[in-house]
């Protein structure tokens, strides 16, 4: 078996899902036109007839595709995240992604056959938490939590009973995914519960005299002066005031970026590398894509004689969240 | 335990204290009028006022001396393999002593409890939102389950319901006084607030006995950073709602201590949950919303 790890490329629509298959993806990932997904955001998602045609698309060119149905329902919902699993099913999906154990076991009843993947928003984090999932919800890949550092990944993935996807590449979760309700403590909506972080519908801009205010649900995030560039209001990476000093207090607005982790990655036993963006716009998709793509098959042919050449390192950076990457916690020295 | 009236639950200690603290609020604890006790540690590992053998022997120790229920919380992140054997020895431990339980706040524990026979309680950082869920966890032990801290009222009644309609032996404990654990981070915060890496933290979060106040640019306090968790900063307290609670088939109501000397504050809540019709609680500086179907920080 090639220890080549897949690439998982992230598409919030039709556009993205094609540009992600033609720059190189071996599979993506994309989500249902509601709150059973992670990425609930207006104007993004596949319904039941587009979802189809995306897997014929992807299918056609070799490239499989997963469903994310990765939020938690509450009782009353229940149906509606199982439906959501049938439409998978139905339109002929490659694996389900899921974090909620009910979801895992329904579609484990309902359609045995569709492999199951556990979501980064499970937060399985060590290897008896893999293990449980594996015998609870019969899991065949697990995506892990981006908390670990390099040397936990890999002592995870010495031990797991079951394939391990890393994120690769974006948006950087500074928390335990799966475990973060700050976004509902202020707006009411959290990842958990309505696939939304720190939604769009709870942000306002003010311009002032003399800076540029962001708000969520009407508290102050930060402020941004006319040499400054403005960030979106995700909660977790404003500037707070923490005793007497006044700055980033849980995160800078930066991008995950592992590319120069990829040998390690590799030799650790990684199955697959994840690229977080289903909300980025297919010329995003394609460009990360078509990186990554290079990336993973050079580290593959010559892991010892492989660097990250400065064309990928400029491609991603232009991309990035405040133009910054970071190794983020699989850098100790992030933590 | 009595189970005709609610029970009040003394929740792990979050913070920082030193052994001396700790030791002083158990002793008082051991005095008070609560059902339950929870101890142990389940922020963050490095944290060793009390070594995990200090907290089996302190936990033996009360639930021998005491007569109520005492619970060894574990932690919520568990990352390294030296925090994985750490929790396998209280597992261990818990095993061939069958007077104590387990709170399970990561997966992997739960794991290890099912596989060990040690009943537990299902934690509220281990995401159950639904009975599919916990029924999971009861056919590994748990006997009791702490709803997500964002949880309604009316999808926590739900899964009540629907636990009973399926006969799951399970009771229910909500956070009902305290600051919110609201995340958890591989990042240390207050090592950061001090510039410091990680790695040589210099315990700062025992510097302060309730951690260190995030406040917005234009100074409204906002959340509580205690280490690698982030908390609430204001106190939920749903205390007033007590008969509704009892009504919903909620069987009890944990305290989450903020500071080691509050106790007029904790004994007035215990005698409270003890009244048959307790007044209902208006603050404005509490964050009661996710109880309500609100967002959280709103005060009801």
């Amino acid at each position: 078996m090639s220890n080549k790890p897949e690439l998982v490329c992230p598409a919030g629509n039709l556009p993205s899902l094609k540009a992600a298959v033609e720059a190189g993806a071996d599979a993506v990932y994309l989500g249902l036109a509601d709150d059973t997904n992670a990425r609930h955001f207006p104007g993004l998602n596949f319904n039941a007839r587009n979802l189809a045609d995306a897997v014929a698309f992807a299918h056609a060119r070799g490239v499989r595709v997963f469903l994310a149905v990765n939020t938690y329902p509450q009782q009353a919902a229940m149906p509606r995240w199982q439906a959501a699993v049938d439409t998978g099913a139905r339109a002929g999906v490659d694996a389900l992604i899921a974090g909620d154990p009910g979801v895992l076991g329904y579609a484990r009843r309902a359609h045995p056959q569709l492999p199951r993947h556990l979501s980064v928003q499970a937060s399985a984090t060590n290897i008896e938490a893999l293990r449980f999932h594996v015998e609870a919800c019969g899991v065949r890949r697990a995506v892990l939590p981006r908390v670990l550092s390099m040397a936990q990944v890999e002592a995870v993935a010495a031990k797991a009973p079951c394939e391990i996807e890393v994120f690769g590449f974006g948006s950087l979760c500074i928390m335990a995914e799966g475990r973060c309700y700050l976004s509902s403590y202020l707006t009411g909506e959290s990842p958990n519960t309505c696939g939304a972080c720190s939604p769009a519908s709870a942000v306002t801009w003010t311009q002032t005299a003399d800076a540029l205010e962001s708000r969520l649900a009407g508290l102050l995030i930060d402020r941004y002066g006319s040499g400054e560039k403005a960030g979106y209001p995700t909660l977790c990476k404003g500037r707070f005031r923490v005793e007497d000093r006044l700055y980033h207090a849980l995160e800078e607005p930066v991008s995950l970026n592992t590319l120069a982790l990829l040998p390690q990655l590799i030799a650790a036993g990684v199955r697959a590398i994840k690229i977080e963006g289903r909300q980025r716009a297919p010329a995003y998709v394609a460009e990360v894509a078509r990186t990554w793509r290079a990336a993973i098959d050079s580290a593959a042919r010559d892991p010892v004689g492989y660097c990250v050449l400065p064309a990928w390192d400029a491609a991603l950076a232009s991309l990035s969240e405040g133009a910054q990457t970071t190794l983020g916690a699989y850098h100790r020295a992030w933590q | 335990m009595n189970t005709d009236r609610l029970q009040v639950a003394i929740g792990p200690v979050l913070y920082y204290w030193n052994r001396e603290q700790l030791l002083g609020f158990y002793a008082r604890a051991a005095e008070s009028d609560a059902d339950i006790l929870y101890v142990g540690e389940t922020v963050c590992s490095k944290r060793r006022a009390l070594r995990t053998d200090d907290w089996l022997a302190l936990a033996g120790d009360l639930a021998a001396g005491t007569g109520k229920q005492v619970v060894l919380s574990s932690l919520a992140l568990i990352e390294a393999e030296s925090e994985l054997g750490q929790l396998r020895r209280q597992v261990r431990a818990l095993a061939s002593h069958p007077g104590v339980l387990l709170e399970a706040n990561d997966l992997g524990a739960v794991q290890l409890a099912g596989e060990a026979g040690v009943p537990f309680v299902a934690g509220h950082t281990l995401n159950v939102y639904n009975v599919e869920t916990l029924a999971v966890l009861a056919a590994r032990g748990a006997i009791r389950w702490v709803p997500p801290v964002e949880l309604s009222r009316d999808a926590i009644t739900d899964v009540v319901d629907a636990a009973r309609a399926r006969c799951l032996a399970m009771s229910t404990e909500l956070l009902a006084w305290g600051r919110l654990p609201l995340a958890h981070s591989a990042r240390c915060f207050t090592a950061r607030a001090y510039d410091l890496p990680k790695d040589q933290c210099g315990f700062r979060c025992g510097d302060t006995v309730d951690g260190l106040m995030l406040a917005t640019r234009d100074g409204m306090p906002l959340f509580r950073i205690n280490g690698i968790q982030t908390q609430s900063e204001r106190h939920c307290n749903l205390f007033g709602e007590a008969a509704d609670i009892r009504r919903r088939g909620i069987a009890a109501l944990r305290i989450s201590p903020s500071t080691p000397d509050d106790w007029p504050t904790i004994d007035r809540l215990i005698a409270q949950a003890r009244t048959p019709a307790p007044l209902a609680v208006t603050d404005a500086d509490l964050c009661n919303g996710y109880w309500f179907g609100k967002a959280g920080m709103a005060p009801a």
